[in-house]
């Protein structure tokens, strides 16, 4: 049998990315030793329970932001709506450590809001206001207003796609607006908010920062404690391990749940909806909805950041900053540019091939996404030092471990879920039978990616661009891991300043990962705006 | 000439399900056929095998005397020089309709172009050649849809239900419309549907399916006269869609 590139590159890619999570499984085969018997019998339910309850309150509370606001913004007019539309995304830059560590200055018992309070009222030192954040229910808060725009995002898209006349076909049959949007405008975007959805999962349980902050045992700080507590590596990666085997078991949970569902438009059918204009008290309950998730995700912690950096000398625009904000912004678009092009091609050889093996194949490249970006970092180095001792040292002097290729490859494999999820949910509203239609008018292969696909998933090429950017730039272990002898990213500073709790110090470049972060969100949220055909009319 | 030839074709999913059992099939060229049957009978599975969209299982398919599938060999889609109607019509969103008609028509651009604007204006849609297909109607759109279909000029024209969500006058006047510009044009066509007027109207031969087996074949008439019983229920089908 005869393998065209649409097949190859698949398999090629599969091996690519599993090899340096097989790596890792690996250590499953070998030896356990006296602190897994430990960790097993003493720690281990107590990961699992609170990863489960840390995942859950987060799927809820994310499902309840991001699917809300994403309708309002689409189907209203109302005071503010257009900064919402784009501000939203706000949170996606700021990571959830960040977020965590500002908390905890404004809310611990001595954090910034209690005193405030008890100036203002003039209480005793022994009043405290808000009550303790370090806990689960914290956690959950944290990730939750930093992560909804994932859900944000793919909802919005899957609302404006939606077509204005299967919403009112719901009207017309006795369903009120809260009815349409629950029983009608949620049902039919289902793929799209359980593809945002998973991201958010996957991102939660692969956190370390934040859990760690508040002192939360997930199976991520298990396996650093095990790594830097007990420096045994091997039980380190077994842990992961088993990490991993719930992700995918989540990846395969997902994709059975929808297994025979199918959502797309005809596309040819779309009417754009017609915005209804809010007055009075909803108005102000709209405004109210949307502004809450951004004044706690991004506005809150922000503003501390600032009154942080302003005790602190402001001289971070020297030539080291630009040099690592310009290192930052590099890789991160070299990242997002492959990863989006490789998730379109991916997507694109399993709709062109129907093949179900493709498909098999496709859903275990977003694993990586699911390993904690220091396992994923180990994985890689290991994998490419072997490439350097086997082949590439025999040809030149040029050697991969330590290089840039390194460092975009593991941003590659753990942020190709975000677009493969983004260009996939993209691919569902192309009626397949725009495919046939095509392929009759002989247009096939590169050209019907070229000609049909790729204006159709503009959108979802800058959506997963946009993602990967602010994951990229936030992006700690792997980098510290795989990084080039000094080379430096804003969040490597970041992060050493926040360990330490030194955040006077960490305010400065944590706004600037901030504000490196805002500029791919502000442009390419205004080219998302404009890019939909359909809105012509 | 015979435009195609279909011969002993079998098709299934689920070994021992046979979507089509033994289909033969002759059109001559510039005929009209149409494949008749109710939802599920198999008759855009075989419109699709036609196409290249799907491999039959066994059996082969010759259009003008050269195979273009059996056993052996097939033909690509791209390759096999066929145009496809669709119910959804499947117009390209991101394209003007006078890009969506010369979407599929190869040589100089000013050729395109003239091909493009002759089959809009024959299918009196001209006015919208700066459009896009979302600023036009359903009906506006199936007949850019025919005529796209129609531009590079294909052996085969193949409608799958074309007319099947255009209410009943915009149907009877592009019935009559296509049915026109089809002959005018010497052009061959395959039109499935589940209608017994569209078939009436539209073709010279009509097959019937049902269960994946041609259970009727022969010109409009004949079929009229022969199956009256399938005719009711032909049309009681349609009256419940």
């Amino acid at each position: 049998m005869r393998l065209s590139f649409w097949e190859i590159t698949p398999i090629t890619l599969f091996v690519i990315f599993i090899a340096p999570v097989a790596l890792v499984l690996y250590s499953l085969t070998g030896e356990y030793s006296d602190n897994w018997t430990h960790l097993y019998e003493y720690v281990l339910t107590g990961y699992i329970i609170n990863t489960v309850y840390l995942v859950a309150g987060v799927s809820i509370l994310v499902s309840i932001i991001g699917v809300g606001t994403a309708w309002l913004i689409t189907n209203y007019n109302f005071s503010g709506k257009n900064i919402f539309e784009w501000a939203l995304i706000l949170p996606l830059a700021v990571p959830p450590y960040i977020l965590a560590y500002t908390f905890t200055g404004l809310f611990d018992t001595f954090g910034t809001a209690n005193n405030l309070i008890r100036d203002v009222f003039d209480l005793g030192r022994e009043f405290t206001f808000f009550p303790k954040f370090r806990n689960v229910p914290g956690a959950i808060i944290v990730f939750s207003f930093t992560l909804y725009p994932y859900v944000y995002l793919v909802s919005r898209m899957a609302f404006i796609n939606q077509s204005r006349t299967m919403l009112e076909a719901g009207r017309t049959l006795g369903l009120n607006k809260f009815e349409t949007f629950y029983k009608l405008g949620v049902p039919m975007i289902r793929p799209a908010i359980i593809g945002g959805l998973m991201l958010v999962i996957m991102e939660t349980i692969s956190d370390f920062g934040a859990v760690d902050h508040f002192a939360i045992s997930t199976f991520t700080t298990g396996i650093f404690r095990t790594w830097y507590g007990m420096y045994d590596i091997e039980t380190a990666k077994q842990l992961a391990s088993l990490l991993l085997i719930f992700a995918v078991t989540l990846i395969l949970i997902e994709r059975y749940s929808r297994r025979n569902a199918s959502y797309s438009n005809a596309m040819s059918l779309y009417k754009p909806l017609f915005l209804t204009k809010l007055k009075g008290i909803p108005n102000t309950l709209a405004f109210l909805i949307c502004f809450t998730p951004i004044f706690i995700g991004f506005l809150l912690p922000v503003m501390e950041l600032l009154y942080w950096a302003l005790n602190y000398k402001l001289d971070f625009f020297n030539e080291k900053f630009i040099t690592t904000a310009w290192n930052t912004f590099y890789l991160a678009l070299m990242a997002a540019f492959l990863c989006s092009i490789l998730a379109v091609i991916i997507n694109f050889s399993i709709r062109y091939k129907s093949n179900n093996y493709l498909k098999v194949m496709s859903s275990f490249l977003t694993v990586g996404y699911a390993v904690p970006g220091l396992i994923l970092a180990i994985g890689v180095m290991q994998m490419l030092t072997y490439f350097d001792q086997s082949f590439v040292s025999e040809f030149s002097n040029f050697i991969l471990t330590g290089s840039i290729m390194g460092l975009v490859l593991a941003y590659v494999i753990k942020s190709y879920a975000l677009s493969s999820s983004t260009i996939e949910a993209g691919y569902q509203r192309i009626n397949s039978r725009v495919d046939d239609v095509a392929r009759t008018l002989k247009t096939s292969g590169w050209a019907l990616l070229a000609q049909v696909h790729l204006p159709l998933l503009k959108t979802s090429f800058l959506t997963s661009m946009l993602l990967v950017v602010s994951e990229v730039i936030k992006e700690l272990p792997a980098t510290l891991i795989l990084r080039p002898f000094n080379f430096d990213t804003l969040a490597v500073y970041t992060y050493i300043y926040a360990a330490e709790e030194r955040m006077y110090d960490a305010a400065a470049p944590s706004i600037a990962i901030v504000l490196v972060g805002l500029i791919p969100i502000i442009i390419l949220t205004r080219m998302i705006r404009t890019s939909r055909p359909a809105s012509r009319d | 000439m015979t435009a195609l030839e279909i011969k002993d074709l079998n098709h299934y999913y689920v070994k021992g399900k046979n979507v089509l059992n033994d289909v033969n099939i002759e059109l001559e060229d510039g005929e009209i056929l149409s494949i008749l049957g109710p939802s599920g009978c198999g008759k855009t599975t075989l419109l699709r095998i036609i196409a290249g969209l799907e491999k039959e299982t066994s059996g082969s398919i010759l259009m003008k005397d050269q195979i273009i599938s059996d056993h052996f060999h097939t033909v690509l889609t791209e390759n096999r020089d066929v145009g496809l109607v669709v119910q959804e019509r499947a117009l390209f969103p991101h394209l003007t309709i006078i890009n969506n008609v010369m979407f599929g028509v190869s040589g100089s651009k000013t050729n395109r172009h003239s091909t493009a604007m002759r089959l809009l204006k024959l299918f009196r849609v001209d006015r919208y050649a700066y459009n896009y297909p979302n600023e036009i109607s359903s009906g506006e759109q199936q007949r850019v849809a025919i005529a796209r279909a129609m531009a590079p000029n294909p052996k085969i024209l193949l409608m799958d239900e074309p007319f099947g969500t255009l209410d009943q006058s915009l149907t009877n006047q592009l019935r009559v419309e296509t049915r026109k510009i089809l002959k005018d044009n010497n052009i061959t066509a395959i039109i499935v549907s589940h209608d017994f007027d569209d078939a009436l109207s539209m073709s010279d031969k009509v097959i019937v399916i049902e269960d994946g087996t041609v259970i009727q074949s022969g010109s409009a008439k004949d079929i009229t006269h022969i199956s009256r019983e399938k005719s009711v229920k032909f049309s009681s089908i349609k009256a419940n869609t």
